[in-house]
């Protein structure tokens, strides 16, 4: 019985291993290539005890790297932050504050992630454009324009995140403080919203992880100067020549914000999204 | 996939849009010359021209901001240099140009000049042209990928030019005993060299094949296999390029031809599933005794840091023109290459041109042609470009004698795609069943040939 169980424990154990493997093995593959040279990738005949950063200090003068990861950074975290921001304050007033015409609210917010983007995607251009041609306002190719495409693109899903962690979290507490003579916002802002920190770290990392990955928006919606890492990175496979190697070198690269941005909020994750999930 | 997926709304949402702006800017551009007043140089300095290059080469931005800087020096004009990916760069060109909210310059295909041009955000630089030594400095050929069949206008100033020769192994040829003169100058003859070269299975250490070239994965499988069908006679288009040729007789043949070296084990199956570069990397990395690539190929040859070239194979490339067709004819080769195009849209017109005038110097252009290793655009240099050394001659002579490209009109990217799916597929079937029959080529090409007349009919009506 005990060598059953034992045998169990094993199989088990050895079925975590494997699929761990095969979860890390193209990271493992990414980081291996990216130290490679351009011969060893297109022979195919790895070298991994001679590894070689060569790739990691040309990828930077080969395209412009940097612009790609500036705007990636900049454009990803602000609309992050505030998606997160205008999230908190809708998903509270969902959560707390019943209002007339809360049901359909919540509807529209949800209805708004039932449209494909792509409906969006000709509005949205043409809007630019207009604005572009008639007005001194530039959103066409400028990084304010993909800011706010991509607030308004993940805030819905955001809202409704943020009004769960809000219900997870008990009246009482902003009752007490009510009645200890704060405000409504004082309660929401000194209470209610460092009790739901996981919440917003949970937000904030989904939100910036899907800005991370857009690709159909910023290729339209650009020309040169916001493209985001997605379309940038493109720029290393030309018609004539292949850089692989530097390919590689920066998807690793591009890969470090993104684990930064989840390690330094793993705690608050795995916390809010068990929270959320639990109460609704 | 999702990548594709992205990539094919974008194209959708976005074709609406070109289309709809196109038709109503056609009416007004009619033929229209460029209404540039020439402005004298000391008012143009202080301008600033944005000028669009694709990854031509290892440092793209880096060379070409080394190239223009004796001009920014002479004019005072600043020029910013920005990278769009070859990826990219269809739908960006296009949106550039029907939205007004572009660069000044671009670099652009030469068979995708017609369908830019055709969208009305161009400039006719026809007025221009006797500026830069007008249309006899260049090769007809080259010429014409310019202009838009059967209207006037000249839309695009030829860059530079490329075209796609034989590249083989002077060692392997060795081992085969084929005198490297004799081993290309016919079909029969290739065949005949590939056939010996099946004997020559390792060579500096490598497995080696006969031959290979890429499949349904490359961009340019259209340029790969329009020579053998030009060379059995056969056509993408007929003169007037209103309907498809792709499924006449010669065309059939063409294309068996190539069939044919698949089943009978002379192209390596295993190249059909790698694109180009990858296909090339197995020919510098030794394993393919033949295939047919551009100039840069060479000129990789001769940087060390290039790490893909084995020492053998780097040490015995050599080239050699198309072979010729199988009725005694030259043979044929697609000449390809970039042109620059001015938006309309520029606000810098004057500065954009003399960017260009400075780029169409046949000094320049050599300059550029050897540092994205490819061949200038313009005669002169050309020419001289072909005498530097043999490889090179063979270059310069299939340029001249051999160059083809297609038909200039609009629709040709939609057309080449519905060839290139056709072609794609034919090679797959072919190396599954080991050769194809006539029957099986025909009915895979018809097929191709009522797609591209679909096309043709839309636009036209």
């Amino acid at each position: 019985m005990v060598g059953s169980r034992r045998m169990t424990n094993w199989g088990l154990n050895a079925l975590t291993y494997g699929i761990l493997i095969i979860m890390l093995a193209p990271i493992f593959w990414l980081v291996a290539s990216s130290l490679q040279t351009r011969g060893q990738l297109a022979s195919g005949r790895y070298d991994l005890l001679h590894p070689t950063v060569k790739a990691f200090s040309e990828m930077w003068s080969t395209v412009d790297f940097s612009k790609y990861l500036t705007n990636s950074i900049v454009i990803c975290g602000i609309s992050s932050v505030l998606a997160t921001a205008f999230a908190a304050s809708a998903g509270y007033a969902l959560a707390r504050l019943p209002f007339r015409g809360q049901k359909s609210f919540s509807a529209g917010v949800v209805g708004t992630q039932l449209v494909p983007g792509s409906m969006f995607l000709l509005p949205v251009f043409l809007g630019f454009i207009w604005l572009k041609q008639n007005t001194p306002i530039h959103l066409f190719d400028t990084q304010l324009g993909m800011i706010l495409i991509y607030t308004a693109f993940f805030t819905p899903v955001a809202i409704w995140f943020m009004r769960y962690f809000f219900l997870a979290i008990p009246p009482e507490l902003e009752e007490a403080a009510m009645v200890d003579g704060c405000t409504r916002f004082g309660a929401f802002w000194r209470i209610v919203l460092p009790s739901a920190a996981p919440g917003l770290a949970a937000t904030f990392v989904y939100a910036f992880l899907l800005a991370w990955d857009e690709l159909l928006f910023v290729t339209a919606l650009t020309a040169n100067r916001a493209e985001t890492i997605p379309v940038g990175i493109h720029n290393f496979i030309g018609n004539y020549s292949e850089e692989y190697a530097q390919l590689m070198a920066a998807g690793v690269v591009s890969t470090i914000p993104v684990m930064l941005a989840f390690f330094a909020t793993q705690r608050w994750l795995v916390q809010g999204l068990t929270a959320g999930a639990v109460k609704g | 996939m999702r990548k594709s997926r992205i990539t094919a709304l974008t194209a959708v949402a976005l074709a609406m849009l070109s289309f709809f702006v196109a038709a109503c800017g056609s009416s007004s551009d009619n033929g229209g010359r460029s209404d540039t007043k020439t402005t004298d140089a000391a008012s143009l300095k202080g301008q600033t021209v944005t000028l669009w290059i694709m990854n031509n080469g290892p440092s793209p931005v880096k060379d070409t901001q080394s190239l223009v800087k004796p001009f920014e020096a002479q004019t005072g004009i600043r020029v910013n240099v920005q990278l769009v990916g070859w990826d990219v760069q269809q739908d960006r060109i296009r949106d550039a140009a029907v939205s007004g909210t572009g660069p000044d310059v671009t670099q652009a295909g030469t068979t995708q000049v017609p369908f830019f041009a055709a969208l009305g955000g161009f400039e006719n630089v026809g007025d221009k042209v006797s500026q830069i030594g007008g249309q006899s400095a260049y090769a007809p050929g080259i010429w014409k990928t310019s202009t838009i069949q059967g209207q006037d206008g000249t839309f695009g100033i030829p860059w530079f030019t490329e075209a796609r020769t034989i590249y083989y192994r002077k060692d392997a040829l060795r081992a085969a005993g084929v005198d490297p003169k004799t081993a290309f100058t016919s079909e029969a003859a290739l065949e005949a060299t590939l056939e010996k070269l099946k004997s020559v299975t390792k060579l500096g250490g490598e497995s080696i094949a006969p031959f290979g070239g890429p499949g349904k994965k490359a961009y340019d499988l259209v340029h790969n296999m329009m020579p053998w069908v030009w060379d059995a006679g056969g056509a993408e288009l007929n003169d007037d390029a209103t309907k498809s040729t792709i499924n006449s007789p010669q065309a059939v043949q063409g294309v068996k031809f190539a069939t044919d070296l698949v089943g009978r084990g002379l192209w390596d199956k295993s190249m059909l599933e790698r694109d180009g570069t990858q296909v090339e990397n197995e020919f510098k990395g030794g394993r393919l005794a033949v295939f047919v690539g551009g100039p840069w190929v060479l000129q990789s040859a001769k940087r060390p840091e290039d790490d893909t070239w084995s020492s053998a194979a780097r040490r015995n490339v050599a080239v050699a023109p198309m072979p010729g067709g199988t009725d005694g004819s030259k043979g044929s080769t697609f000449i390809g290459g970039s042109n620059l195009m001015v938006f309309k849209a520029s606000r810098h017109k004057d500065a954009a041109w003399a960017l260009i005038k400075y780029l169409s110097q046949d000094r320049v252009q050599t300059d550029y042609a050897n540092l994205m290793g490819m061949f200038p655009a313009r005669l002169k240099p050309q020419e001289e470009l072909g005498s530097s050394d043999p490889d090179h001659q063979a270059f310069y002579a299939a340029i001249k004698d051999q160059g083809r490209s297609y038909a200039p009109i609009a629709q040709w990217a939609q057309v080449e795609n519905a060839y290139k799916n056709a072609f794609g597929q034919i090679l797959d079937q072919s190396a599954g069943k080991g050769g194809l029959s006539d029957a099986d080529i025909q009915s895979g090409l018809d097929k191709a040939a009522k797609e591209a007349d679909g096309l043709l009919a839309q636009s036209a009506g």
